[in-house]
């Protein structure tokens, strides 16, 4: 037994190596952790259980039976947030690049089955070259039957994805899908088809940075929710994020404990000027409502005409949807409805109390809009508050056109 | 936003409110376009107007008068307004009809 032991020990050592100590110093060297380094920040301390430690690939060709990594290069398994069961993902790019093969979705998709059965949160960490060209259709079927999975827990489990390294192609449908996205500002990027296909294809000359880095994707396109300076911060804000959330569709949010008192905000009095075209800042009202220091914004640099965000309120979680009179007078236009009505629809799925707060002029006129569909578009918002069964409480501030 | 005819439970409005379908100069335009046109001093007649206009639509009284809002509130009350009004709202039950899936306009 004490033979049979030994081995089991030596190969715990051999997949805690992931790619070897070579891969793991230019992990670091990028300014990033490794993805085990990654679980344990995520995670409360000593929670994490691994499932398929030991899977390889099955691959031959290409001379891939010789190159064989003990997790073959994503480590899955569950632990917990707050005391709350999650499962978790994270892709190790020390190992073939993070590349995703056949048995490398295997594992993902195992989680994903049990994360829907049990109803709790799912968050993957995402830092992958892409297919693993030597599987060739093997590797892609491993991202469909990802996205599958995401689709049929959308609405059921929240589902949350940081992107901390490489993400292209295929593989930036699996965390488009999720709930929300997080990235990691200079190390991150996120594109359908990279810099070389774009200049071949286009002739545009684009960096990684400038066509799908975070700062690119959290205020041009929206892709992302959060963006983060580092993956310490990064994984922080995870653990926020989801301490707003319920486990799943059939709960509801974790309240903290608050005694109601007198409960007066006489600064609230003094926030709205006293012309009626001076801006102020929404998010000065929003804090001088909510609990102290509880705001999380979500989408900040993106459509900033409209601010949402989660926050607490006499301790219960409620998700916050405002006019923001500093940008374009509040305005609201193509960006900022679908902003709004993607975040009101999370918190519809979610049992998350809505709060609006209201200060708006109307839409944006102009060519620009309406050829942009602000009539689709507008009715998404619409739509969205329409459909919600939550409890809705709205207030207007100034003006209501 | 969220008003009432969409479904919302609660609509608060603070004194500073103003609810209409939109600003008073465009609307003056449409409503005293004859009389604008008409008069000897348009400037005059405008502001005339406007000031008319505000004084009728630039609050958040209309609005209460027809019950699409539930009450103006004091500022400095608003979070106890909404802590309570949360509470009292925590065991809303509103359901969806039947259906396979909306078909929101993507």
């Amino acid at each position: 037994m004490n033979n049979k032991l030994q081995r089991l020990r030596e190969l715990h050592a051999e997949a805690f190596e992931g790619g070897g100590e070579k891969r793991i110093a230019k992990q670091h060297e990028k300014g990033k952790l490794t993805a085990r380094e990654r679980i344990h920040f995520l995670l409360d301390e000593g929670s994490f259980e691994e499932i398929g430690m030991f899977v390889t690939h099955r691959t031959t060709d290409f001379g891939m039976d010789r190159q064989k990594i003990l997790g073959d290069g994503v480590i899955t398994g569950y632990g917990s947030i707050h005391g709350r069961l999650v499962y978790v993902f994270a892709q190790d790019f020390t190992v073939f690049g993070g590349s995703l093969s056949e048995t490398h979705a295997e594992k993902i998709c195992k989680i994903m089955d049990m994360a829907m059965k049990v109803g709790a949160p799912l968050i993957g960490l995402n830092d992958s070259g892409g297919a693993r060209i030597q599987e060739g259709v093997s590797s892609l079927g491993g991202y469909a039957d990802i996205f599958y999975r995401n689709v049929r827990a959308s609405g059921v489990i929240p589902q949350i994805s940081a992107v901390m390294g490489p993400c292209a192609g295929g593989a930036v449908y699996s965390p488009a899908i999720t709930d929300f996205i997080l990235m990691v500002e200079d190390t991150s990027y996120m594109f359908v088809t990279g810099p070389n296909v774009v200049k071949t294809v286009t002739n545009e000359e684009v960096t990684s940075e400038a066509l799908g880095g975070a700062m690119t994707h959290a205020s041009k396109s929206g892709v992302t929710h959060l963006t983060a300076p580092n993956d310490i911060e990064c994984l922080a804000m995870i653990r926020q994020l989801l301490s707003y959330m319920p486990q799943n569709c059939e709960e509801k949010p974790a309240d903290l404990a608050y005694t109601i008192e007198e409960e007066l905000r006489p600064e609230l009095g003094g926030l709205i000027p006293d012309n009626p075209n001076q801006p102020y800042d929404m998010r000065g009202v929003i804090t001088g409502i909510m609990d102290e220091l509880s705001f999380m914004e979500i989408h900040p640099l993106y459509a900033d005409n409209l601010v949402v965000g989660f926050a607490r309120l006499g301790g219960k979680s409620v998700g916050i949807v405002a006019n923001q009179p500093m940008s374009l007078a509040g305005v609201l236009d193509v960006d900022s409805s679908k902003k709004g009505a993607r975040f009101v629809r999370f918190c519809d799925s979610f049992n998350i109390p809505l709060l609006v707060l209201v200060d708006v002029p109307g839409f944006l006129p102009g060519t620009d809009q309406e050829w942009n569909a602000i009539i689709t578009n507008g009715a998404k918002l619409l739509y969205a508050f329409s459909e919600a069964t939550v409890p809705r409480i709205t207030l207007i501030t100034r003006k209501a056109y | 936003m969220n008003s009432k005819h969409i479904g919302a439970d609660l609509n608060f409005a603070w004194p500073s409110a103003e609810i209409a379908v939109m600003g008073a100069k465009g609307a003056i335009e449409i409503i005293f376009k004859k009389e604008i046109d008409e008069a000897v001093d348009r400037e005059q007649k405008m502001k005339e107007k406007e000031e008319e206009y505000l004084t009728t639509f630039a609050n958040p009284y209309k609005a209460a008068n027809r019950g699409f809002i539930d009450e103006v509130i004091d500022p400095k009350d608003t979070r106890r307004k909404l802590i309570k009004g949360f509470q009292m709202l925590e065991h809303k039950v509103d359901k969806l009809p039947a259906k396979k899936h909306g078909n929101i306009p993507l």
